[in-house]
């Protein structure tokens, strides 16, 4: 007797039954006829060829004078960050304007500075034992805590060296709940989030999925909230000003309409129509539906595509961010948080970089342009993202501002006042940029300063400024602990020293290294 | 011998290159057909993947990840013809061929299903549906070939498979509805 085929099964047979056998032969002659009239780029450097590579600070004045940026790394109390932001019209290198200085609650105010004494920004590196095979590393605020989600073992350190295995009876705001999914932190608060559902299988779930489990730890809020939240999150951002999450929860409305209407109305519905309060679902056979949303026990964000934020002050309290708001005063797009958005807290407020209701994100990442509001809910424009590509980019709350980098050599340190590209040597930049875009590499900021790990260079980048930059290869030990294709390294950032995490094994069997690098005295 | 091969194209051999491409060329051609849902914008991807491929193959580091390396190539120039046509269209249809096997109605059934369901999806919903069920790919390995976070992934995953099983469910479930349906709580749209 035969077996019925599973849902999985059928889509893979259809998909084999869909997809063309053959390339036409004329695509091959017009490629190879463009092929062949195009030289081809040149070969990478090796990075011994730019290995301990520093532009120093004579280099950065000769140079890069113009660059705005001045921060040094003892500027960073962690109580009250201090930190230089760059001129409202600040260009990568091309103003003489003095650079803004952001409190974590005052208005960016102009203070020329000078570049910090030069400090050493060579790490040595170390292996540490690591036991279990699925870590989480942090740093939260005074030590790293390294948890194993398998066994729910959590050890901690001042400085990755000597480690605590927790015992019952320690103080413990839930280590293990913390770094359980995914988690953003600011000094000492932390927030962190997962979902009940998320596991292997992530294919049966009903119309609408669970709802994302938020734990927060802020010390001057204690004690610690773990509440259920809103839908599924994307991204949260906490600072001084409190809370931003964006959500991109999803709701299959063919199943939503069959388990209202009945199954044989799926193939009726047109589309969907959703202004925030009510959802109008056209038919072609009839009459559509006016649904009011709410009345569903639906949240704005479980629709999908037009995204949706929410603020708190505190984690408990959430106010929802008014989706599409009207385009920004300077011309700018409409914000709409959610679906391909992120945030970070940053000293005045958050920085956020939004998709655009009109757009669809890029099927390779993230997308749309940047803003910052002060209060978590009124957002402003602050421009597009340099580059034409944000294929790996990411975007980390950094010396109380927001470092966008576009995957591989390009840093772009955004506050409320702007933007500047963090100086980088163009040849280093070249030699070391990989073959496309998407390659997601390590990279973590934190008291410490900047370290990013570049796994198919094997070469690591540290500056405790942006000013200053060192660029070593991983030692031989540590390239051979990062040999997986699919495994990204993970970069934590101390206050002393710096712990990655590197991938071996396969895909299906990864294994972890963890090591730590220490500044050289 | 594959690694031969594209170390010969990475250093400049234009029939290396060709060898490679040819190869390649039908593979490429299906993921961005079932991607663009279109043959025409598919062929125009698969052109630019491979002379993208060609202009930045000196800069591969690792010959074995040529073949990951050009699928995300070939991703990329779908999503690149999608930008340039602003939005993707839903309506586009593939030409379909008659069914072949033995249980023709019922594989019949279930194209229209899922092909319906598949046009609903957003283009980065259909990207990993093609990855993971035509090309065989892994949630990470996806991740990796899109640039995005593994739980991004997973959530479109979910919601396309999701999609494409009611859609499937639908035409399980038999009769077609009458003009009058039976939610009494909502208000009708005008």
């Amino acid at each position: 007797m035969s077996r019925e085929p599973s849902v999985d099964e059928r889509i893979s047979a259809w998909l084999l039954e869909e997809a063309p056998d053959q390339l036409p032969a004329r695509v091959l002659a017009a490629t190879f006829e463009r092929t062949r009239a195009k030289r081809q780029g040149r070969p990478l450097l090796g990075w011994t060829s730019v290995s301990m590579f520093r532009t120093t600070t004579a280099l950065f004045a000769a140079g890069a004078a113009t660059v705005l940026i001045v921060v040094a790394a003892n500027l960073l109390p962690r109580a009250n960050p201090s930190i230089a932001g760059p001129s409202p019209t600040a260009g990568a290198s091309s103003s003489a304007s003095p650079p803004a200085v952001v409190g974590p609650s005052a208005t960016p105010k102009a203070e020329v500075s000078t570049s910090p004494v030069a400090q050493s920004l060579k790490l040595t590196w170390s292996k540490v034992a690591l036991d279990g095979h699925s870590p989480t590393v942090a740093w939260l605020g005074d030590r790293f805590v390294l948890v194993d989600r398998q066994s729910g073992g959590v050890r901690t350190s001042p400085d990755g060296a000597s480690w605590h295995l927790l015992q019952p009876g320690d103080p413990d705001p839930g280590y293990a709940e913390l770094l359980r999914g995914s988690f953003a932190t600011w000094q000492n608060d932390v927030i962190g989030w997962w979902n009940p559902e998320d596991g292997p299988d992530y294919t049966n779930k009903p119309p609408v999925t669970a709802r994302d489990i938020l734990r927060i730890v802020r010390p001057s809020a204690a004690p610690t909230v773990t509440t259920p939240f809103k839908g599924r999150i994307g991204s949260i951002g906490i600072g001084p000003a409190g809370i931003v999450a964006f959500v991109a929860s999803h709701v299959d409305f063919d199943a939503w309409v069959a388990s209202k209407l009945g199954a044989n109305w799926v193939s009726h519905y047109t589309g969907v129509d959703f202004d925030g309060v009510t959802l109008r679902i056209g038919m072609d056979n009839g009459p559509g539906l006016k649904v009011v949303w709410a009345d569903e026990g639906f949240e704005p964000g479980d629709y999908l595509y037009t995204g949706f934020g929410w603020y708190s002050p505190d984690g408990e309290q959430w106010t929802a961010i008014p989706p599409d708001l009207p385009p920004s005063p300077d011309g700018g797009a409409k914000f709409a948080a959610g679906f391909g958005g992120d945030v970070v807290g940053v000293s005045d407020g958050f920085i956020a970089r939004g998709d655009t209701p009109e757009d669809t994100c890029p099927l390779s990442g993230g997308c749309g342009e940047m803003w910052h509001s002060a209060d978590g809910v009124i957002w402003r424009n602050l421009g597009k993202p340099a580059g034409d590509s944000s294929d790996g980019s990411v975007l980390l709350p950094w010396m109380g501002g927001a470092l966008v980098t576009d995957g591989v050599g390009r840093f772009d340190f955004w506050t409320s006042q702007g933007h500047t590209e963090l100086p980088m040597a163009a040849e280093v930049r070249t030699a070391l940029k990989q073959p496309t875009p998407g390659i997601p590499n390590g990279i973590g900021t934190g008291p410490l300063g900047l370290v990013r790990v570049l796994k198919d260079d094997k070469a690591i980048f540290v500056t405790r400024d942006g000013i200053d930059w060192d660029i070593q290869p991983m030692t031989a030990a540590m390239a051979a602990d990062q040999t997986s294709f699919y495994g990204t390294p993970d970069v934590v950032v101390g206050d002393r020293s710096v712990l990655v995490v590197l991938w071996s094994g396969t895909s299906e069997a990864p294994i972890p290294s963890l090591w730590r690098g220490t500044l050289e005295p | 011998m594959q690694r031969e091969i594209v170390d010969a194209a990475r250093r400049g051999d234009h029939e290396a290159f060709e060898v490679l491409a040819s190869a390649a060329g039908d593979r490429l051609y299906a993921i961005a057909t079932l991607i663009l849902r279109d043959r025409q914008r598919a062929e125009d991807a698969v052109q630019e993947a491979l002379v993208n491929a060609w202009r930045e193959l000196p800069r591969l580091r690792d010959p074995d990840r040529f073949d990951a390396w050009l699928r995300r190539l070939v991703v990329n120039a779908c999503a690149d013809e999608g930008r340039y046509q602003r939005r993707w269209s839903t309506e586009v249809r593939m030409m379909r061929s008659e069914p072949t096997t033995e249980d023709g109605a019922s594989a019949l059934a279930d194209r229209d299903q899922l092909e319906r369901g598949f046009s609903r999806l957003k283009p980065e919903q259909r990207t990993v549906v093609v990855l993971h069920f035509y090309v065989g790919l892994a949630v990470p390995e996806i991740a990796e070939t899109l640039g995005i976070p593994a739980g991004t992934v997973k959530s479109r995953l979910h919601y396309a498979t999701a999609s494409l099983r009611a859609a499937l469910e639908a035409d399980a479930r038999g009769a077609i509805p009458t003009n009058e349906h039976t939610i009494t709580t909502k208000e009708h749209t005008a």
